[in-house]
């Protein structure tokens, strides 16, 4: 007897991009019923997830049949935001894209269209082979200072130890902890990440809280009081943006005290006795008088982590936003690599895509494998930010962003005509994002890829196209391990993934692209896995065979890591550099040092005294991906509100009651927050979300966002020296004061 | 037959993921819960910290028909921390016993060939 609400078919996949939104890789059972998402359920099965979700990916068929879902490509009617579109057809819309986009090209060369994207996820790979078939090396996450996510920590891991790594939790075995060759780490160190509101790239951060369940003590690197952190054997408090002193004095105790990995340090670093003198220059006094964190405090961490072996460290954004992020990001590794936790079970595991399967081509090598008719080196060589930033020329792929944005304003090197913008509420999300506004509407033609209507389609679109949810997407999602295929289960009537649309303007705009099909592109990725599409959609996930050069452990020893087979490190000494030979051939300095930030107490004293509070931005919520999802209710219902979180001491000097709207201010602008007592957070700190913009306003008054953006407050150009790391968005300087009245027309929650 | 609902709130992260499992299993409307995660604030090592603790509502049915066919409730299912196990109400007894910071919800179910008819109708 087949029930009433039983679904026709359930189809197996994983959730990467639009929906949950977020870079993970969870396994999802989508039911469906005439040809509709009636369910998504966790896959028990899964070793990614292992059968658990997040609230975004529970709200998923809230988000794939919003009404206000786009679901035509729109072609500006009026003037730059005036919200007026004419609705056209798809093939409507690539003629007129190939039609502009041949213009640029003949007239101002391909390089004068910019490709950016947002955050990571199933956009990227697309966008690159959109920028790259058309003969543009300038793909970029725009808006993002140092590119400030992820990238300073990628490229110093490159450098520093020519591999990525990360913390093992036992995610590259499907049986996971049991797995027999897997041991929990002793110590974990939580670095600037909160584990139970926010995952990592590939990186489910739930592990961690596995990790912690089954006894794995914790170091806890965070200005705020947590739930983590209350869970912690020693929670660190550090004054926001301090991170890189932090790491310096952790080093001084473990070397001074002789408690790090003697044989390792020998047999596999380069330049230890040069680090172990700089770090003379940070004893714990000093430290903890810039930290703020007590001495006391800083010798006990160091103490506890140096002596758990093995012990790992689970990092978050925060270090690339550090003041010189990329010597906080060397100086994080340097502490993994001296206690030897490299690539041993329960350290840090040396992360490969399993069976080097590419998400998209990630170095210069596979980007002229790939696309090297369009993309030769002459053309490569116009990459913005690559004559300023040898770190972006010889370690990156991408366009340095803050290049980018002075290009933008001054038309050099040279003037760009037109940005196609995926996934990026750049209006929202980048820091100084009114001098984008006025840098991006300079631009001739711009394509805006997204799935609703947001304050920077209206301010800048052309064009918009309505892209699709994971649930609609065919794929492969190659990021770290497994490697997992993606099925799409359902269709809206006028979206298309990101995949199609970049495969049929690459296909126009290069009449040579090598493949002839999307499948025809998952099966050459897919080559070194001996599987194709079909045959990986039906077995859903696989693992690489223990002993594969892309599966742990110890393959430093086995002469697994570097292309001509020998022992050691893919870095120039074949060993971890502690001092940095590249650093040193490019004129850097080779060695981690302390930063302050731009706007402090200590380094602008008069701007002190002004704006007395110190602001934290980006404070992460499990419910909403940075500007995503205030428009799905089940969400925008458990936290309705921009808030700022306010020591009660401080908010009660101020005349604040918990509740009360406030502004929050300083030179470079101001917003409105709801203030929220809260204990957790330093009397002389503030904290609050980022990302905020009201899709229940008027698109015309870009939905509310200059009332809201709290990025405003955030001023540009304070990337690090070597264009990787810094950003300010964690350590802004600020002043609270009540404001008259709150935000007319705001959500106002159903519950009660 | 009683089942129990047993949620060790010591790792409680207050994720929300019940509240909206339940939502979504149940098809429930904006200001329908059948499970609330309640916030209270309390004295920790190094200062005051929110813990959380998830409460069925009167809209909880314990899942009965995932239940019946051998699955999870939907809110144990999904929790992402995994603190909340379900089972015969004995055991779940038992390891609420061994465990400070827990507790355990209870309810009769009908008996199988009961439910079977229920749900079918």
């Amino acid at each position: 007897m087949k029930k009433t609400n039983e679904p026709d078919r359930r189809v197996h996949t994983v959730t990467w991009s639009a929906g949950p939104g977020c870079h993970g890789g969870c396994g999802v059972f989508i039911d469906v019923k005439d040809g509709k998402l009636v369910k998504m359920e966790g896959d028990p099965d899964h070793p990614y997830n292992s059968g658990r979700l997040c609230p975004r990916a529970l709200t998923i068929k809230d988000y794939i049949y919003h009404p206000d879902r786009l679901q035509n490509p729109l072609k500006r009617a009026g003037k730059r935001g005036e919200n007026k579109w004419e609705k056209i057809s798809w093939d409507e819309a690539y003629d007129l894209i190939e039609g502009r986009m041949e213009d640029i090209r003949e007239k101002h060369g391909a390089e004068s269209m910019l490709f950016i994207q947002g955050t990571g996820r199933n956009v990227g790979g697309w966008l690159l082979l959109l920028g790259y078939s058309y003969g543009s090396p300038n793909w970029l996450q725009g808006g993002l200072t140092g590119n400030s996510c992820f990238h300073p920590r990628l490229v110093c891991m490159r450098m520093t130890q020519g591999d990525y790594a990360v913390p093992d939790c036992s995610q590259f075995s499907q049986d996971r902890y049991e797995d027999p060759e897997f041991v929990l780490p002793e110590c974990c160190m939580i670095w600037g990440q909160n584990p139970a509101k926010t995952c990592n790239d590939g990186f489910n951060a739930n592990w961690i809280i596995d990790m912690m369940k089954r006894g794995t003590k914790t170091v806890v690197v965070d200005p705020v009081y947590t739930w983590i952190a209350s869970k912690a054997t020693v929670w660190l408090q550090l004054r926001p943006g301090t991170d890189g002193a932090l790491a310096l004095g952790l080093l001084n105790v473990i070397i001074n005290e002789g408690i790090y990995d003697k044989e390792f340090v020998e047999k596999w670093t380069y330049g230890f006795d040069k680090l172990a003198e700089r770090v003379q220059e940070y004893p714990p006094e000093k430290v903890s008088q810039i930290t703020w964190v007590p001495k006391e405090k800083i010798i006990e961490a160091a103490r506890l982590f140096a002596k758990s072996k093995p012990a790992s460290i689970q990092w978050g954004v925060p270090v690339d936003l550090a003041p010189e992020g990329a010597l906080v990001a060397n100086s994080i590794i340097h502490l993994w690599t001296i206690t030897g936790n490299i690539d041993i079970p329960g350290g840090m595991a040396i992360a490969r895509m399993a069976y080097d399967v590419p998400p998209y081509p990630m170095s210069q090598e596979a980007i002229a494998e790939y696309y090297g008719d369009v993309m030769t080196p002459e053309q490569m060589a116009k990459r913005i930010g690559i004559d300023e930033y040898p770190v972006a020329k010889e370690f990156h792929w991408r366009a340095q962003a803050d290049m980018v944005l002075e290009a933008l304003l001054t038309d050099k090197p040279y003037p760009l005509k037109g940005a196609w913008i995926a996934g990026n509420n750049m209006l929202a999300s980048s820091a100084n994002p009114r001098k984008y506004y006025e840098a991006l509407n300079r631009l001739d033609f711009i394509v805006v890829v997204d799935l609703f209507m947001n304050p920077t389609a209206v301010a800048l679109a052309d064009v918009v196209l309505p892209a699709a949810t994971m649930a609609e997407r065919n794929g492969i999602r190659a990021w770290w391990t497994p490697l997992n295929a993606m099925e799409s289960a359902v269709e809206v009537a006028g979206c298309k993934p990101d995949e199609e649309i970049c495969f049929e303007l690459a296909r126009r705009l290069n009449p040579n692209l090598k493949w002839k099909s999307l499948e025809d592109l998952f099966n050459d990725f897919l080559r070194p896995s001996g599987l194709n599409y079909e045959q990986l959609k039906e077995k859903g996930w696989i693992f690489p065979p223990k002993g594969h050069p892309t599966q742990p452990y110890r393959r430093h020893e086995k002469g697994l890591l570097r292309k001509d087979g020998k022992p050691g490190f893919n870095t120039p000494t074949g060993k971890v550099e502690l001092y940095s030979t590249h650093f040193e051939r490019w004129g850097y300095d080779p060695l981690p040092y302390y930063e302050e930030p731009h706007m402090s107490p200590y380094s602008t004293p008069e701007l002190a005294k002004k704006y007395p509070l110190i602001l934290t931005t980006g404070r992460r919520s499990v419910l909403f991906f940075h500007s995503e999802h205030r428009n799905i209710k089940p969400l925008r219902e458990l936290e309705p509100d921009p808030v700022l979180e306010i020591h009660p001491d401080t908010a009660s000097s101020l005349g604040i009651e918990d509740g009360d709207w406030v502004w929050v201010e300083n030179d470079h602008g101001r917003c409105k927050r709801k203030a929220k007592y809260f204990h957790g957070v330093h009397p002389k700190v503030v904290q609050s979300s980022h990302g905020w913009w009201l899709p229940e306003k008027r698109a015309e008054d870009l939905f509310g966002l200059w009332e809201v953006n709290i990025n405003q407050l955030i001023p540009d150009g304070t990337q690090a020296k070597c264009g990787f790391g810094g950003g300010q968005y964690k350590s802004l300087l600020c002043k609270v004061y009540r404001a008259d009245e709150g935000i007319e027309g705001i959500y106002k929650k159903e519950t009660l | 037959m009683e089942y129990g609902l047993y949620i060790d709130y010591e790792w409680c992260s207050g994720c929300h993921s019940c509240e909206l499992a339940c939502k979504q299993e149940h098809g429930l409307k904006t200001d329908e819960w059948g499970i609330r995660v309640m916030e209270r604030l309390r004295k920790a090592k190094d200062g005051i910290v929110s813990e959380y603790i998830p409460i069925p509502t009167d809209l909880c049915n314990f899942c009965m028909t995932r239940v019946m066919e051998g699955k999870q409730p939907a809110c144990v299912h999904h929790c992402m921390t995994k603190c909340m196990a379900f089972g015969p109400i004995e055991e779940m007894a038992k390891l609420a016993a061994k465990k400070k910071k827990s507790v355990v919800w209870a309810r009769t179910y009908p008996s199988r060939s009961e439910s079977i008819s229920a749900t079918s109708a």
